[in-house]
């Protein structure tokens, strides 16, 4: 766990009062995205295929009551791996990739501790070099995603948060449209992350 | 259905609508790139080569000589970038021991089979030799690269002969074994560009996932 991320779990637990009051919601968690390929290329020789790696996940968002039971709210999350392209049974790697979703938040109960949570934003890719399909830098792309919530009070302060979600983004570059590719490809990602929540009860 | 359990249920139909894909476009047709050899009894022997994934990065061994370490790095640098995929990887080493190509400021002993010749008043030539052995489709490293000028003086024509003559012998020593027909192209005989059109971009893209029916062996 990076100094940073152990910061901000202490501080989420520490919280004051007007910040952590029950009509404020505040979760931060850690886990893991894993993406379908970014590009399928099936014009060459053989296919070949852009696919981003299982990458560490960290996401914290907070949200208030909206009207009954449902809440908005925002969220931002980051995901760090790497991506290499595959064909014929070999891959090359292509770096590191990093995304940074910025989204909002309507979320709900289901029953219980288990709840729903819709989000709609924006993903911008971070590619560690610009070459090959982010030549021309990473693409900032519309989203949209459902998911499920749970949490396990294990404290008067704060949950145990677990989450997991399915999102979906079209995916092309300016690199990929320069160079005749159209249409876009729609990317699925899935994460299940872990981590604190306090408020919003 | 409660207004939230709306939202959930849009949400998941658009989620499990998004199954299309981006859709490349058709290159050009690019250029032979492989030695089509006469077989015994007519018909053609077809020779190719490239590097595949695992023996990627090319590694080169530049003599410190006419700026070639830049040139070439530049020529590596101009070839990845016709690339999408990685395809096209190469790196300078100090040890020409364990360099796939070789790479002198000086001109070829003789022969060679892939050689660029610009014309003696455009300042410089340029050759690259590949050890192929046609019975059992072996390539012999390292290949070896030659860069000449025949201007003594530096100007700002031989500057761009030279790297002009660089980024074409890199072509060769990636495993365009030929020349193109149209001096548009970067791997024509006498180009009249710089660096790699469209063309040469298209074929260095067909070539990186064609088969190949030549295979690198090392002599050392």
């Amino acid at each position: 766990m990076t100094p940073l991320v152990r910061a901000a779990l202490a501080a989420l637990v520490a919280l004051p009062g007007p910040l952590a009051a029950q009509s404020t919601e505040l979760y931060l968690d850690v886990g893991a995205t894993y993406a379908t390929p970014l590009v399928t290329d099936d014009a060459l020789p053989e296919e070949v295929q852009v696919q981003q790696s299982i990458a560490p996940t960290v996401r914290a968002g907070a949200s208030v009551p909206l009207s009954g039971t449902m809440r908005v709210g925002a969220e931002l999350g980051v995901a760090t791996g790497g991506f290499e392209s595959r064909f014929a049974g070999s891959s090359i790697d292509l770096g590191t990739l990093t995304t940074l979703g910025l989204v909002a938040t309507l979320s709900g109960p289901v029953v219980q501790r288990l709840g729903w949570r819709v989000v709609a934003g924006t993903l911008k890719y971070f590619p560690g070099t610009d070459e090959g399909i982010f030549a021309q830098g990473g693409p900032w792309r519309p989203l949209l995603g459902v998911g499920l919530d749970y949490r396990i009070p294990v404290h008067r302060s704060f949950d145990v948060h677990v989450a997991a979600r399915a999102d979906l983004h079209s995916f092309s570059t300016a690199e990929l449209q320069d160079r005749g590719f159209t249409s876009s490809q729609w990317v699925q990602r899935y994460a299940l992350v872990v981590g604190l929540a306090r408020g919003g009860r | 259905m409660r207004r939230s359990g709306w939202v959930v249920a849009v949400a998941a139909l658009g989620l499990g609508l998004g199954c299309s894909e981006i859709t490349a476009p058709r290159r050009p047709q690019g250029y032979e790139w492989r030695l089509l050899l006469g077989a015994p009894g007519g018909g053609v022997d077809t020779l190719a080569f490239r590097w595949t994934a695992e023996e990627l990065p090319v590694r080169f061994w530049v003599q410190d000589t006419l700026d070639l370490p830049r040139r070439t790095a530049n020529a590596i640098a101009a070839w990845r970038a016709q690339v999408l995929y990685g395809e096209v990887r190469g790196v300078l080493v100090s040890d020409s021991g364990s360099a796939d190509v070789l790479v002198f400021g000086r001109s070829a002993p003789g022969g060679g089979i892939a050689g660029l010749r610009l014309e003696r008043a455009r300042g410089c030539q340029g050759a690259t030799d590949v050890d192929i052995d046609v019975p059992a489709r072996l390539v012999t490293l390292p290949m070896r690269m030659y860069v000449q000028p025949f201007l003594t003086s530096p100007t700002e024509e031989l500057e761009r002969c030279l790297d002009l003559t660089t980024t074409h012998e890199v072509g060769h020593a990636l495993g365009i074994f030929t020349h193109a027909p149209g001096a548009d192209e970067l791997m024509n005989a006498d180009p009249e560009v710089a660096g790699p059109s469209e063309v040469d971009r298209a074929t260095i893209e067909r070539m990186s996932h064609a088969p190949r029916t030549l295979r690198p062996v090392r002599t050392r």
